[in-house]
């Protein structure tokens, strides 16, 4: 149990099995008092075990919906997913998080690292609701740390970071449970191409060597290089796949 | 996930003491508001005790020392005890021990009337503490009792001798008999209204019939003799009815008080007494209305500011609750990181608001009994209590915010 959750993991087979299934998926969105906007048209699709997938996108055409619509952060308003054989819509609101604490990891943006904890503390967070002891939090997060190269930051506020390694600090504490998938929203919008090319690189390798699930979201061309397969988003509508 | 949980409330206060500016302000508000609701409940809590002969009883004092005997006050208290609205006739009897020009009087008192006996109330104490039991006295701070006493106490002899302080024993003797009592506490010396050189002790009421009839050998039925020996010094009438509700159900309590007075002063008892003393019910009402007033804006107050830290938390934190949602937390464990930073403003503002009212109290030498557990523990019940729509309020902004709102871009 112990070694699972430590970095390295076992290098795992791609078993190429459809971990999500989106099947004619729409989300709606009420604008105003009455208008109601329908963010995702009936989008058909699936994340491979073990692929690094980019949905990529102009801005405001439903990318971060059809994300959170992947990972259950929201739930459809037509169609159904299938998230690792479980329909969403039937996991109960106080179950999910638990399914999400033991199978996703998400990478913001924005990072959104508790501003007055530091590094490490950031990282142990998702680990704190659990039943680990203490030392067995510590331990992974420092093993994580040190996988992202920044055990030396360890002590310090994410505000006294440069946003490549707040970001790097929100990429381990998205390992911290050892997902089976990583969601990744715009990881390089908040980073200049230095150091959006390390976050990048370092998403490739835990994708390559550990076999992380990636699906990441993105208008920006430049990233698609790193992935396995490409899905394009236009007015909430799957393009091309 | 008991452990968890643990973990997550000693994480919550770890993450609430390093926001320190809104902690520190919280603190200080919540201080205040503790501080009026302590001070209220104190207040409150005075009426059955250091306010009880002000707020809710009449008292008849003798004309002067000696003139009333112990017959003339007990058939004084039977006859009061039956005026309608009276609770309890606390009659106050003493016995002089003469000597070398001076007295000493030896009062009797049962501990759980102690706040009737306004000279001499646990806190006018100055040292040491009131007495609960048998074999304990009370003494003047400045006693001197170094001369001997030998003389004839009511056709007896008595002696008391030693020179008392806190702790030290005093021996009574009265032929071959002794009773050694301990000096728990000694009490402010201006409260005694007594002639100069005249020292007051005060017993329980067992330990003074003790007095009188193992030592000085005179019986209740002894009437000629015990008239001579014990005297009334003053009986204090308690009205019924609760003072806290009196002043929302039209004052009945001091009606009764009222009642009382004017029975005494149409009704000829015994004893000579001076004219009853007692409080005007609109003065009564008008403490107690304020009393209650400072309560409602603590306890209103209090649970407005609690409500508006939830609502604050919730708001400043909107983004960290939606992260956390979405790296796994339950509403529960959400909900369990917020109260953690409630709890731990309301108990430190607790604590300061305590500390603070100590220091007042310190600075301006007021006596108010606030510092009793029951006092304490009400005022800490009230501050837990006025959290409760802050809870709830914090879990229902909790539950609302979507842990896909973590994902949208500032």
């Amino acid at each position: 149990m112990e070694d699972k959750r430590k970095m390295p993991r076992e290098k795992r087979n791609r078993s190429g099995r459809d971990l999500i299934i989106a099947e004619r998926v729409s989300k709606d969105y009420k604008r105003g008092r009455a208008e109601i906007v329908r963010a995702i048209k009936e989008a058909d699709m699936e994340v491979k075990d073990g692929e690094f997938l980019a949905i990529i996108g102009p801005s405001g055409c439903g990318k971060t919906t059809l994300l959170n619509l992947l990972s259950g952060l929201d739930q459809p308003t037509e169609g159904r997913i299938i998230f690792d054989g479980m329909d969403t819509s039937m996991i109960g609101e106080e179950r999910f998080p638990l399914i999400r604490r033991e199978k996703c990891g998400f990478v913001f943006q924005t990072f959104n690292l508790i501003e007055t904890i530091t590094a490490q503390e950031n990282v142990e967070s998702p680990l704190w609701p659990t039943d680990l002891n203490d030392r067995e939090i510590t331990e992974q997060a420092i093993s994580l740390l040190k996988a992202v190269d920044l055990l030396e930051r360890k002590d310090h506020k994410p505000l006294e970071m440069s946003g490549g390694e707040q970001q790097r600090v929100a990429i381990a504490r998205a390992l911290a449970n050892t997902p089976k998938i990583l969601f990744v929203d715009e990881p390089t919008g908040n980073l200049d191409s230095e150091a959006g090319k390390s976050i990048m690189e370092l998403l490739k390798k835990l994708n390559e060597e550990h076999e992380v699930t990636v699906v990441l979201v993105t208008h920006n061309q430049d990233l698609l290089k790193y992935a396995d397969r490409v899905i394009k988003l236009q007015d909430g509508r799957i393009t091309e796949s | 996930m008991v452990l968890g949980t643990v973990r997550l409330i000693r994480k919550s206060i770890l993450v609430a003491t390093r926001a320190r500016k809104r902690l520190a302000v919280f603190v200080i508000v919540y201080a205040i508001l503790a501080g009026m609701v302590i001070l209220s409940i104190g207040r409150l809590a005075g009426y059955n005790t250091t306010g009880l002969v002000d707020q809710r009883s009449v008292v008849l004092e003798a004309t002067d020392f000696d003139t009333i005997t112990y017959n003339q006050a007990k058939n004084d208290t039977t006859t009061l005890s039956h005026v309608e609205g009276v609770d309890r006739v606390v009659p106050l009897y003493y016995v002089n021990f003469e000597g070398g020009g001076d007295i000493i009087r030896i009062f009797g008192i049962e501990p759980s009337n102690r706040w009737a006996f306004e000279e001499i109330k646990p806190d006018v104490i100055s040292s040491g503490r009131y007495i609960e039991r048998g074999g304990e006295i009370l003494i003047s701070e400045n006693a001197n009792l170094t001369t001997l006493f030998e003389e004839s106490v009511g056709g007896r002899t008595g002696t008391i001798f030693t020179k008392p302080g806190l702790g030290d024993t005093i021996t009574i003797a009265g032929g071959e008999e002794t009773k050694t009592f301990k000096v728990v506490g000694t009490f402010e010396e201006g409260q005694v209204d007594d002639d100069p050189g005249n020292t007051w002790m005060v017993v329980t009421v067992d330990d003074l019939w003790l007095i009188l009839n193992d030592l000085l050998r005179v019986y209740e039925d002894q009437t000629a003799v015990i008239n001579s020996v014990l005297f009334c010094y003053k009986i204090v009438i308690v009205a019924e009815g609760s003072v806290f509700w009196s002043a929302v159900r039209g004052g009945d309590v001091w009606n009764n008080v009222e009642g009382i007075v004017e029975f005494t002063e149409t009704t000829t008892l015994q004893g000579n007494y001076n004219s009853p003393e007692y409080t005007k019910k609109a003065d009564n009402q008008n403490a107690v209305i304020a009393d209650m007033m400072l309560i409602t804006v603590a306890f209103l107050g209090g649970a407005l500011v609690a409500s508006m830290y939830a609502f604050l938390i919730t708001r400043f934190r909107r983004i960290e609750i939606a992260t956390l949602k979405a790296i796994g937390y339950t509403n529960r464990n959400v909900w369990t990181m917020t109260l953690g930073e409630i709890l731990l403003a309301s108990i430190a503002g607790f604590i300061l608001g305590l500390l603070g009212i100590a220091v007042y109290l310190g600075v301006t030498g007021e006596t108010v009994v606030i510092f009793s557990r029951t006092t304490l523990l009400t005022a800490f019940l009230i501050v837990v209590l006025i959290q409760v729509p802050a809870f709830i309020l914090s879990n229902k902004r909790t539950l609302r915010i979507p842990p896909a709102e973590a994902l949208r871009t500032l």
